[in-house]
């Protein structure tokens, strides 16, 4: 059947015979040009202005422990209560004399060093929930009641930040599945774990367009299937030519979490007209054999923010890009006999980038006063949020988080 | 036979304990120390004989929602009948549908619990008893890293077995003899989920998911009970290392949180003293074993009951609260209803799992005879999951898929059975539509057709070569990511091609000529029936039209006929299985 392989080869213009064909299907086939339209006239916007803000959410999934990862390293009760998983004095990387950055955390050290490193620390909010999903849920829609709530935060700030240009990809998500903080009712989120193989073979692009506009079915799942369609079609060979026309000025890591911040810098940097990247790195929760395993995880994540920045930095949109890191809790402060940890409540957040000022924010959680041997926060996440709203991107917090956060001050350079 | 005394019999078989269940003496001592609290409990102990009486209840039960006069009818017809089959089978060709309408509906539902179906011990379990058991490094690796290693040091040898039950499992589904069986199976697996990732050992993931299948349908204390005696669970969620000293809550937290209760339906306490029932509970040599030196024999209070707990009380505690029968009912007409039910429905539901001892089978019978699954909000807007879609492919297509093909398609989609992306198992409904996965799924279905090479898919011709010149860099870094589609890749290279005849069958149905070709296919292929006034049928049939001038068929009547037939055939497949329409069930 090889012929069938090559079939669209000896039917070059079968592009040229559709768009003829569309004669029949004439306003719905103009639908779905208008929406191309549109995202081309803003390229070409975006190319004329300064490169935009822009975001890269990265997510440590699974609860990290955030006590092995900025070590209270003179705290007794840190060392007493983490007889199996802690770090001894020695092998952290100093902060000050009470904290440190885990050993393998060098390239974050040399951004502290640089001033280009904020930390939030005892992020958390009240009656924490130990649910990996629960949580999660919490932090994605920065309400309480989770998915009850709607959108996704991200998805809320797109509202507002692009009214009008609903069909730009400016949501994209590198892994394969969608973090519910991109969720939206109304705004294109592109999803996709690699570029080359992010798009239709054997004329299937054909057969998407026509897939992607019927006669519109509201609140039908096919109408929601349609609109996927649609952006997935256009958004298809941008991605592609962006991810393989983007030359990295370093090397990447070659594990996941390293590929999937390549393919971000690429997208970020490109045309496209990204406003918020999402990255996930998964395997933080660390119930059992926590050493190997988190020690692992915070090279890992280290390599992949080191070659990110010294990629990005000096560029003109590089250097427009601020990186949020956070996770849906920390872990208990005491460890468990399997030489690992549960599931705990408060933990540091990180904000990265050029347009970012180092230093230290929030409070470090008391280990003396803990609930049944869980940290107590000491700043609402959401405090963190309402400052990359308010003074990277832009947006009054309280029109995307309801309710108005004192955003933290002075993390902004 | 009688209905009662049928369901009796499938009740007792599935009643049976788990292969990996007690039988040594370590395991004695914990049964015993059930039975006491469960006689203390003034329950009386569950025997052979009262299930059985208890079983020929739901069974009648079950009879009367489907034969009982004033109960309100299921309209039986082809709609309704193709429904059933979506979804509580693999779907069903047109003529398959036909052969429903014609049984009716109680007959319909019948089926689905064939009475003589031996729970049949696959040939594939007797791998447990390979040499390969007697020299297994990974098992002396106590811990998940260590196994982790021993995993990829031995990758061949492990995963080998987990193949072959998967070849296996996947043609069970595409045969579809006991479809509902294989179904829950898929379920259960996204529900006490373990992960091979995690776990390590091919052998204790067969024997759960063996486990799983064998009790899919029967009641869910069984399914409770044992599944945290399987040494995949035991690892998968460190309860092999949950010492009395220093106690690991993963097991407990899940159990209740995602295995029984659903957020909300207890305390952090309630885990943290549950953690401590469960100390001891390990496995040696593949084996369940009750290490009395670990268990933590003092007093506990979990979910307002205080005593000296062991993990069986927990599991009778959890099983007791009302929150139980609340949580399966909701999740399990989510599943089969494509989206959350109404808190009456699910109330309903749960009350009557309740009656029945929580017993599945009983409930999926009440499901299918139930007029409200059949309404319009719940046929035919479903977004069918990976597995589903692509056996369904598969079985409407009348392809013999390679089970490892349907995996790695499967793992490509984001279903990759065995290896479950979290203990949450694989999210519902619209979460497995992304731009990405709407892609694939086209791709997958022409690879299906012999359209697509994945070669390829996997080297992106248009943009690499422009930009890099060498080799498709991001392609061969992102191993991890490209797993599903250089295994397909791999398929392909060997040789295979679909063995298909779309054209022999459309003449032989008549569908001859654009339209009717086009209604044919949009029938035989989709899941859900499209109105006529859609516009697919009409956009397909443009489309035949299109390819048979291209070849340089004028006439309509003699394409099936051509030799370009069949290829032009496959591309219209090809087409309709890539539309939305067709990613619904």
């Amino acid at each position: 059947m090889d012929h069938l392989h090559q079939a669209p080869k000896h039917r070059p213009d079968r592009r040229g015979v559709i768009v003829g064909g569309a004669t029949i299907f004439g306003g719905m086939w103009l639908f779905g040009r208008s929406a191309l339209a549109r995202s081309t006239r803003e390229v070409v916007e975006q190319a004329k202005d300064a490169p935009p803000k822009a975001l890269l959410l990265l997510e440590l999934s699974g609860g990290n422990d955030g006590l092995s990862c900025i070590v209270p390293w003179a705290d007794d009760l840190y060392h007493g209560a983490r007889g199996r998983v802690g770090h001894k004095a020695e092998t952290v990387k100093k902060i000050d004399d009470y904290r440190g950055f885990h050993f393998a955390l060098a390239n974050m050290q040399s951004q502290w060093n640089e001033g280009k490193l904020a930390i939030v620390e005892g992020c958390g909010y009240d009656n924490p929930n130990h649910s990996h999903f629960t949580s999660q849920d919490i932090w994605h829609t920065a309400r309480h009641t989770g998915r009850a709530s709607g959108d996704g935060w991200i998805g809320r700030l797109m509202a507002e930040m692009h009214p009008q240009d609903k069909e730009v990809p400016h949501m994209v998500h590198v892994g394969q599945s969608l973090p519910y903080s991109l969720k939206s009712g109304s705004h294109a989120v592109v999803c996709l774990d690699q570029p080359p193989p992010y798009r239709w073979a054997a004329g299937g692009e054909d057969i998407a367009r026509e897939g992607g506009m019927r006669r519109p079915e509201p609140g039908h799942p096919l109408e929601q299937i349609r609109s996927v369609v649609r952006n997935a079609q256009a958004s298809s060979s941008a991605i592609r030519r962006a991810a393989a026309e983007y030359k990295p000025r370093v090397e990447y890591p070659k594990h996941d979490l390293g590929q999937d911040m390549q393919t971000a810098a690429a997208l970020l940097q490109s045309r496209l007209g990204v406003t918020v990247m999402s990255v996930t790195h998964n395997g933080y929760d660390t119930h059992a054999n926590q050493v190997y395993r988190h020690d692992k995880l915070m090279q890992e994540l280290d390599g992949a923010l080191g070659a990110f920045l010294a990629d990005v930095r000096g560029t003109p949109s590089g250097d427009n890009i601020a990186i949020l890191v956070f996770s849906e809790f920390g872990r208990r402060v005491p460890d468990n006999a399997s030489m690992g940890t549960d599931h705990g409540t408060a933990g540091p957040m990180f904000l990265l980038g050029s347009p970012v000022k180092g230093g230290l924010h929030g409070k470090h959680p008391s280990l003396a006063d803990l609930v049944d041997g869980d940290l107590k926060h000491t700043t609402d996440f959401r405090r963190v949020y309402a400052s990359v709203l308010d003074g990277w991107l832009g947006v009054p917090n309280e029109r995307v988080l309801g309710a108005r956060h004192e955003p933290i001050a002075g993390v902004w350079a | 036979m009688t209905e009662s005394s049928r369901s009796v019999e499938t009740l007792g078989r599935s009643r049976g304990l788990p292969c990996v269940l007690p039988g040594d003496q370590a395991n004695m001592s914990i049964r015993s120390l059930y039975f006491s609290w469960r006689a203390s409990a003034c329950l009386a102990f569950a025997s052979v004989p009262v299930l059985a009486s208890s079983a020929c209840e739901v069974g009648a039960v079950a009879a009367s929602t489907t034969t009982s006069a004033q109960a309100p009818l299921v309209e039986w017809n082809r709609r309704n009948a193709e429904h059933l089959l979506n979804r509580a089978a693999f779907g069903a060709t047109d003529a398959e549908v036909d052969v429903a309408v014609a049984r009716g509906l109680a007959a319909s539902i019948e089926a689905l619990f064939p009475a003589d179906a031996k729970v049949p011990r696959p040939e594939i379990l007797g791998l447990r008893d390979l040499p390969l058991d007697l020299e297994r490094p990974e098992t002396r690796l106590r811990n998940v890293e260590g196994r982790r290693e021993g995993l990829s040091r031995l990758q061949p040898d492990l995963i080998s077995p987990l193949n072959m039950w998967g070849d296996w499992w996947i043609e069970r589904m595409r045969q579809s003899e006991d479809p509902l069986r294989e179904r829950m199976t898929i379920f259960w697996h996204g529900h006490f989920v373990s992960s091979v990732k995690e776990v390590g050992n091919a052998h204790e993931m067969i024997e759960q998911l063996a486990f799983l299948r064998d009790n899919a349908l029967g009641d869910f204390e069984t399914l409770l009970r044992g599944v945290g005696r399987t040494p995949a669970m035991l690892a998968y969620l460190n309860n092999d290392e949950n010492v009395k000293e220093h106690p690991n809550e993963n097991w407990a937290r899940e159990l209740f949180e995602l295995f029984s209760l659903g957020d909300g339906n207890y305390t952090e306490d309630d885990i943290k003293q549950a953690a401590r029932a469960f100390t001891g509970w390990t496995d040696k040599e593949g084996r369940f074993l009750f290490d009395r030196i670990v268990h933590d024999f003092g007093a506990k209070q979990v979910l307002g009951r205080a005593g000296a707990l062991d993990g069986d009380m927990v599991v009778d505690l959890a099983l007791e609260q009302e929150a139980c029968a609340r949580f399966m009912a909701a999740k399990l007409l989510h599943h089969f209803e494509g989206a959350p039910a109404s808190i009456e429905r699910v109330e309903e539901y749960a009350a009557f799992l309740r009656a029945n001892d929580l017993h599945i089978g009983a409930f999926l019978r009440r499901l299918f005879a139930d007029p409200a699954f059949y309404r319009d909000e719940v046929v035919g807007r479903r977004v069918a999951p990976p597995i589903e879609w692509l056996v369904g492919n598969a079985r409407r297509l009348d392809l013999s898929a390679p089970g490892q093909m349907v995996l790695n398609m499967g793992d490509v989609l984001g279903q990759r059975l065995f290896w479950p992306p979290s203990v949450k198992g694989w999210e519902p409904d619209m979460a497995w539509i992304t731009t990405a996965t709407m892609m694939y799924r086209s791709n997958m279905a022409g690879i299906m057709l012999g359209l697509v090479s994945v070669q390829g898919l996997i080297r992106d011709a248009e943009f690499d070569e422009r930009s890099m010149g060498d080799e498709p860099m991001m392609a061969a870094a992102k191993k991890s990511r490209s797993n599903g589609l250089n295994q397909l890749a791999y398929i392909q290279d060997t040789g295979w091609k679909p063995e298909l005849s779309l054209a022999a069958r459309a003449k032989a149905a008549l569908a001859v000529g654009d339209a009717r070709l086009a209604a044919w296919l949009c029938g035989e292929l989709l899941a859900i029936e499209v109105p006529l006034d859609s516009g697919v049928r009409g956009s397909v049939a443009a489309f035949l039209a299109r390819e048979r001038r291209e070849a340089g068929i004028e006439m309509e009547t003699q394409l099936l006929a051509h030799p370009e037939g069949e290829a032009i055939v496959r591309r219209a497949a090809h087409f309709v299985l890539s539309l939305p329409e067709s990613q619904l069930n």
